[in-house]
C-alpha cells in the first residue's frame, strides 16, 4: 500500500532523511518510532502532500505519489495529529461531517456515517458539543471519526497519544487497532508511546539517524 | 463547482460576509458610491444626447430670399432648385405677409404697426427640412452657393441652429470624459476594498481552509465561497444605488409631466428605455469588480 524507495530529504542543506526504502502492506499496522528530530514526522509529511520537494519515489496504492493531485492523495490517506486540528466554532458533528462535504457528498449520506462512526468512536450523544467541551481523549475521537469519514486506504497518525494521559492514550490505540481489524485500513502510527504498543501485534520501524530500520 | 455543494458555497459566502461586518459595509458602500456616481452620468449623458437628437431633429433651414426676388417665376425657380437637393425631405414657402404675421405674433402688434402690404421690409423665405439631421450645414452651405450659379443672386442669408447641436454634443463628451476619470477613480478604490475584505476572510478562515485542504478539498472547492462572497458585495453594491437612481429617475420623470415644474421643459429619455441598459452595466461592473477584487486577493493570500 505504501511503498518507499531511496527517500531523502535536506532542510537548508542539513539532510533529514537519507535513502529511505520501506514498504506498508494493505492492511497492515505499523508503528514508526524514533527520538525526537530524527525525521518520523517529515517521512508523515512527505506521505500527506505537506512536504513536495523530496527525492526518491513514493507510491501509494500503487501509483506514484507525485503523479495523484494532492487532493486526490489525501482522499486515500487520511492524517490525524497530536493537536486533534479540530475547528473550536464547529460541533462534533459539523466537524466531522465537513470531511464529507469538502469531497461533494450528500447531506443524507454524511449524516447517517457521521451518525454511525460517533457512536464507533464512543461520542453518541455528545455531536452538538463543541471542541473546548470535551477532553483530550475525546477530541482525538472526534479527529479520528473525521479522518475515517470519507473511507481512506490509509490512516496515517502522527503522534495520536502524544496530549494525551495513558489511560486515553491506551484507549485512542486500542480504537486504532479495531478500525484496522475491522476496516482494514492500513495504519502507519508515529508514536513515543513504548509501554502502549509493546501489547500490540504489530511491526514497529525505527528511524535513527535519517534512516529507517526494522 | 457541483450543484451538490452550491448550498454550501453560497452559504459560506454570505456567512463570511456577515462575519466581516465593517469590512463588508465599507466595500459595499465604495462601491455603491462608484456605480452610484456612474449611474449618474450615465443618465446625464443619456439625456443629454437624446435631447441634442430631438434638438436636431427639429433643426430647419430658413433661406431668406434677396429682396429683389418678388416674381412668382423667380420663387418657384429658387425652389425648385432647393427641392431638388437629394438630402432635402421637404421645402415651404413662407410669403413675407405670413412672415410678418409670425412677426406680429412673436413680438406683439405694437412692433409690426406701420409694415403691412407695400411697407412690409421682410423679404420671402422658405423652410427647408432636411431628411438626415447631421447633413444640415451641407445643404445649408449648397444652398447659399446657389448664389453663384444664379442670376441674379437668390439668397439673402441661410440660417440654422448652428453650434446649438454641437454644443450640446460637446457638453455630452465633457460629461462623458469626467464621469469616466471619476468613476475609473473609485472603482479601484473599491476594487482594493474588497480585495481587502477577501483577505480578511482568508486569515480568518486560514485554520478551516488548511483542514478542508487536509481531508481532500480541491483547489476549486476552496476558492468558491470567496468569489461568492466578492459577487455578492458587488452585486448588492450595484442594487442599492440602481434602487435609488431608478427611482429617483421615475420621479423626476413624473415632474416633469407637472406643467409647473422646471422640468417641464426638459423631455426625459423614458424610464423603460433607460432601465435596462442601465440595471444590465451597474450589475454587470458590479458583480465584476466583486470578482476581480477577490481574484487579486486570492491569488495572493489563498496558496492552495
Amino acid at each position: 500500500m505504501i511503498q518507499m524507495k531511496h527517500v531523502e530529504k535536506s532542510y537548508r542543506g542539513i539532510p533529514v532523511l537519507k535513502d529511505v526504502s520501506f514498504s506498508v502492506d494493505p492492511g497492515e499496522l505499523v508503528f514508526l518510532k524514533g527520538s525526537s528530530g530524527s525525521g518520523k514526522s517529515t517521512l508523515l509529511k512527505i506521505l500527506y502532500r505537506d512536504i513536495e520537494d523530496y527525492g526518491g519515489e513514493v507510491r501509494l496504492n500503487g501509483q506514484a505519489l507525485r503523479s495523484l493531485p494532492r487532493y486526490e492523495s489525501r482522499r486515500i490517506t487520511a492524517t490525524i495529529f497530536q493537536s486533534f486540528e479540530l475547528l473550536d466554532r464547529k460541533t462534533v458533528y459539523e466537524n466531522v461531517a465537513l470531511a464529507g462535504e469538502v469531497i461533494g457528498r450528500s447531506e443524507r449520506e454524511i449524516r447517517q456515517e457521521t451518525m454511525s462512526l460517533l457512536e464507533r468512536v464512543g461520542l453518541a450523544g455528545k455531536e452538538d458539543r463543541f471542541p473546548h467541551e470535551l477532553s483530550g481523549g475525546e477530541q482525538q475521537r472526534v479527529a479520528i471519526a473525521r479522518a475515517l469519514l470519507n473511507k481512506p486506504l490509509v490512516l496515517l497518525a502522527d503522534e495520536p497519544t502524544g496530549n494525551l494521559d495513558p489511560d486515553n492514550a491506551g484507549m485512542i490505540l486500542e480504537l486504532l487497532r479495531q478500525f484496522n481489524e475491522t476496516d482494514g485500513i492500513t495504519m502507519l502510527i508515529v508514536t513515543h508511546a513504548e509501554e502502549l504498543t509493546r501489547k500490540f501485534e504489530a511491526r514497529t520501524l525505527y528511524v535513527r539517524g535519517g534512516r529507517v530500520e526494522a | 463547482m457541483k450543484i451538490s455543494t452550491t448550498g454550501r458555497h453560497l452559504r459560506e459566502g454570505f456567512r463570511s460576509m456577515v462575519r466581516n461586518g465593517w469590512m463588508t459595509f465599507a466595500s459595499l458602500s465604495s462601491i455603491g458610491i462608484s456605480l452610484f456616481i456612474l449611474g449618474v452620468f450615465v443618465l446625464l449623458t443619456t439625456n443629454v444626447n437624446y435631447i441634442a437628437e430631438h434638438v436636431e431633429s427639429q433643426v430647419e433651414i430658413r433661406v431668406y430670399l434677396s429682396l429683389e426676388i418678388d416674381e412668382q417665376s423667380e420663387i418657384n425657380r429658387v425652389q425648385n432648385q432647393i427641392g431638388m437637393m437629394p438630402e432635402v425631405h421637404k421645402i415651404t414657402f413662407i410669403h413675407k405677409d405670413e412672415g410678418l404675421k409670425i412677426l406680429e405674433k412673436t413680438l406683439g402688434e405694437d412692433w409690426v404697426e406701420g409694415f403691412q402690404g407695400d411697407a412690409n421690409p421682410l423679404p420671402h423665405s422658405f423652410t427647408v427640412e432636411v431628411k438626415n439631421p447631421e447633413e444640415i450645414a451641407t445643404v445649408a452651405r449648397n444652398i447659399e452657393a446657389l448664389n453663384d450659379i444664379m442670376q441674379p443672386a437668390p439668397i439673402d442669408d441661410v440660417e440654422y441652429g448652428e453650434g446649438t447641436v454641437e454644443d450640446l454634443f460637446a457638453f455630452s463628451n465633457l460629461v462623458n470624459r469626467v464621469g469616466f476619470v471619476l468613476v475609473v477613480g473609485l472603482a479601484i478604490t473599491a476594487l482594493f476594498l474588497i480585495a481587502n475584505t477577501i483577505r480578511l476572510t482568508i486569515m480568518a478562515r486560514r485554520r478551516e481552509i488548511a483542514i478542508m485542504k487536509l481531508v481532500g478539498a480541491t483547489n476549486g472547492f476552496i476558492r468558491w465561497p470567496f468569489f461568492i462572497e466578492g459577487a455578492c458585495i458587488g452585486l448588492i453594491g450595484a442594487a442599492i444605488p440602481l434602487g435609488v437612481l431608478l427611482y429617483g429617475y421615475h420621479r423626476l420623470i413624473e415632474s416633469s409631466k407637472s406643467r409647473l415644474s422646471f422640468m417641464s421643459m426638459i423631455q426625459l429619455k423614458p424610464l423603460d428605455e433607460v432601465a435596462i441598459p442601465l440595471i444590465g452595466l451597474l450589475m454587470g461592473l458590479g458583480v465584476a469588480i466583486g470578482v476581480l477584487g477577490t481574484l487579486m486577493s486570492v491569488r495572493k493570500h489563498l496558496k492552495v
